[in-house]
């Protein structure tokens, strides 16, 4: 029971998300398909949160999730397919690139509007109404601190809300504990990084 | 001492983050106040977490806990989408399964109102084997649906413990996923995701298609939507979904025939370690054919699971009615050749007289399945392609299902459409149906006389029978449980079931004619007379009936080809469900 997509448990041969990767790699249509499908969701959900307003439509964020799923899967030759984790963090990366792209071409020319993805020119996100355009800058500036696998287990669990049982596969970590140990251990090091009030920068 | 009570202070703190526990920053920062920073900094991170959206349950639908008003029992199963757990409903008071959308996939809006859509669509199909749906509702940020709990096992778990099927054991079974592959095209889904993982052998043997996940909207004449090849399940589903044409009715019909093939063989037609081989084989057309994989299959089986593997849509059967009418003809006919001179001599006077008397105490334990319809139930699907629908939109096609058992000694067996039966015998006769049904069973003799044999004055059960539950039938007398039973041998019996919206007024007349039986004596059953049968079947919906189909002319009944004529007819076919087995009831020198 339960839904199926490509259900690795029904096709033993064709299982792990490392190999769905590596096929993708080899340029195998199918596996990056399922890829896709496979995070479209949390990278829309994701893309959503940092598009400034107005942008934000869903037909804005969808064409920027698939635009950063093809150029993720063009750049996937150089990209070394250790685990999920590092795959999604990959897919973070370009997505953040180009929101940041997006937003720097829509406030070079403002009058052309309609091209790209129709940013209007600093408008705040979601994120930033929520929790102000600095403290998320510190976010992210404390973010590229960490090791990779402590930004993986952040991104994972508070980007982009896996549980932890996911996670530890996603980061071939024995047990969804191992996992919730790594995003609390992860977490404590980025408060640190953050630092107080007034940051640590 | 006390810098290690300040680490776990943060990583207490750093947990509840973590998990998304509620934090009392005033208190944590009380507690701490030479701190300050460290909490500052961490209160900061816990505002940044927040903004991204809940975090999922660390607990994550943890046995004993409630889901709305429904109580999480233990989980039994799990997918890409969600887990289902068996949980009980109090307000029902009877237990369900509950599945709910993963907690990662739950902080998605998009992935929430498709979970809900699937449970919306899927509560539209009501057939008895295709899984109910009896609601879908949000708590605590998890969608979840509620459906019936199927008790058995999968197919491939079935095929697991007892290896590859007989021809005609899987025929069976494809005929009743036929049917529910009809009812859920003519919702105007596609499944997607057929395979024996999906399919249960519910204790008691019925059928049921389940596992919506993958279900995706079919309008007919629309263009194909892109990223549709990502359902499904590689080594079942059909090549050109490789190809990423979008699905459609014919791409479930593959996975059937990938089914049936699976279910008699154990293997898959193509078989690959990879993506790349699989497309390759398919395009290379490296199939191993069903007659190399077991010459000893009916060659009527084996053209009817190869025509549904075609690698051309457009060379597959025109839907699940017509394929299911081929995997009917797979069925053996009866043990005796009709046409014989023994059975014509012996066929003089009725050879099968039914008694309804006390059933043997007991629970019956019903083995396998299905029988065989001779004629089929109507379905959507399978109306001829030139008839346009009618304006408004026509009611669904009535849906049922039926079994005829034998019970012997307390247990209870199924009888096969050319069942052999004798004096003695016990029969009932289990049915459920979507709606609200007037039933009628009929018995057609060698001479072609016709008998009623439900509904029948003095019964508990009468018509119209409640839906969604199966009613065992002729039912009870009096709170006793009534059977059929055979008392005497010689010629084939035609058993007709007939479901239909509309009361069938003529036979019912004749039936508040009969007098009441005495409890324990025999029952007189109600002989039709030729000129009721005519204008009972001719007149269903006012029309004429046409003229018989090749699909009911094989059968020498007259019943046969009046309901196959109307069975056939779309407007007035949708309003009626039948359903026919024959019996071979040959006397002991036979």
């Amino acid at each position: 029971m339960g839904g199926t997509v490509l259900s690795p448990s029904s096709t033993p041969s064709l299982d792990s998300t490392a190999s769905w990767i590596t096929r993708a790699q080899a340029g195998d249509g199918l596996a990056r398909d399922y890829l896709a499908r496979r995070y479209v969701d949390n990278l829309r959900r994701w893309a959503h949160g940092r598009l400034p307003r107005g942008a934000r439509d869903l037909s804005d964020t969808d064409d920027l999730v698939q635009s950063t799923l093809v150029q993720a899967f063009n750049r996937l030759r150089d990209f070394e397919p250790r685990r999920e984790g590092a795959f999604l963090a990959y897919l973070r990366k370009i997505l953040l690139n180009q929101i940041r792209d997006e937003i720097r071409k829509a406030r070079r020319s403002p009058e052309k509007a309609g091209s790209s993805a129709d940013l209007p020119a600093g408008g705040p996100s979601p994120m930033e109404d929520a929790i102000g355009r600095d403290l998320l800058g510190r976010y992210e500036q404390a973010l590229t601190k960490l090791t990779e696998d402590e930004r993986e287990a952040v991104i994972l669990r508070v980007e982009l809300g896996f549980r932890y049982k996911t996670i530890a596969e996603a980061l071939d970590l024995p047990s969804a504990n191992a996992a919730r140990m790594a995003v609390v251990r992860a977490l404590v090091r980025l408060g640190d990084q953050m630092g107080g009030e007034h940051g640590n920068r | 001492m006390e810098t290690d009570d300040r680490g776990a202070r943060l990583l207490r703190l750093a947990e509840a983050i973590a998990d998304g526990t509620p934090i009392d920053w005033e208190m944590a920062g009380q507690a701490d106040p030479e701190n300050s920073d460290s909490f500052d900094a961490l209160r900061a991170l816990e505002a940044v977490v927040s903004a991204h959206g809940p975090v999922p349950d660390a607990a994550e639908g943890s046995i004993g806990e409630r889901w709305g008003s429904l109580q999480i029992r233990a989980k039994i199963g799990e997918g890409s989408f969600g887990e289902v757990y068996r949980a009980y409903d109090p307000a029902l008071e009877r237990e369900i399964a509950l599945k709910l959308l993963q907690t990662d996939r739950a902080k998605s809006e998009r992935a929430t109102h498709r979970f809900l859509e699937e449970a919306r669509r899927l509560a539209k199909v009501r057939h008895p084997n295709v899984l109910v749906v009896h609601g879908a509702d949000v708590h605590d940020g998890r969608a979840g649906m509620w459906t019936d709990l199927v008790r058995g096992r999968t197919l491939e778990q079935v095929l697991a413990h007892d290896g590859p099927m007989s021809a005609q054991v899987a025929a069976l079974i494809g005929i009743d996923l036929c049917r529910a592959l009809a009812a859920v095209h003519a919702a105007d889904m596609i499944h997607r995701d057929v395979k024996t993982h999906n399919v249960m052998r519910e204790e008691g043997g019925r059928i049921v298609l389940m596992d919506f996940g993958s279900v995706g909207v079919f309008s007919p004449g629309t263009p194909p939507q892109a990223g549709e090849a990502a359902y499904g399940t590689p080594l079942t589903v059909a090549p050109e979904l490789l190809r990423g044409v979008a699905a459609g009715p014919a791409t479930d019909l593959y996975s059937l025939g990938v089914l049936l093939y699976r279910l008699v063989t154990r293997r898959y037609p193509v078989e690959a370690s990879s993506f790349s081989e699989l497309t390759q084989k398919h395009d290379r057309g490296e199939t191993v054919p069903l007659r190399e994989a077991r010459p000893d299959l009916p060659t009527d089986f084996v053209q009817a699971v190869e025509r549904a593997l075609d690698p051309d849509p457009r060379k597959r059967f025109g839907g699940p009615g017509a394929m299911e009418r081929a995997l009917a003809g797979c069925i053996p006919a009866p043990v005796a050749d009709r046409s014989s001179g023994i059975w014509r001599a012996k066929a003089i006077r009725p050879r099968l007289r039914w008694i309804y008397g006390a059933a043997a105490v007991g629970l019956a334990i019903a083995a396998i399945v299905v029988m065989v319809p001779k004629i089929l139930p109507p379905s959507p699907t399978g109306i001829p392609s030139h008839v346009s629908s009618p304006t408004p939109t026509p009611p669904s096609a009535l849906a049922a299902s039926a079994r005829l058992y034998r019970e012997k000694n307390g247990t209870s067996e199924p009888l096969m459409h050319g069942g052999r039966v004798g004096p003695g015998d016990a029969l009932y006769l289990e049915l459920e149906g979507s709606e609200p049904m007037n039933v009628y069973v009929l018995n057609e003799d060698e001479m072609g006389e016709v008998y009623v044999l439900f509904p029948l004055p003095g019964l508990d059960q009468a018509n119209p029978l409640s839906p969604n539950t199966t009613h065992r039938l002729p039912g009870t007398r009096a709170g006793r449980r009534e059977n059929w039973e055979v008392t005497s041998a010689g010629g084939n019996e035609d058993v007709f079931v007939i479901a239909s919206r509309e009361p069938l007024r003529k036979v019912e007349g004749e039936l508040t004619r009969m007098a009441l039986a005495e409890p324990g004596a025999a029952v007189r059953y109600r002989k039709l007379s030729q000129q009721t049968v005519n204008e009972t079947f001719r007149g269903i919906g006012g029309t004429t009936a046409a003229a018989p189909t090749p699909a009911t002319a094989a059968l020498p009944s007259k019943l046969a080809d009046l309901l196959g004529a109307l069975a056939n007819e779309p407007e007035r076919g949708r309003n009626i469900w039948i359903w026919q087995t024959r019996l071979s009831n040959p006397s002991p020198s036979q």
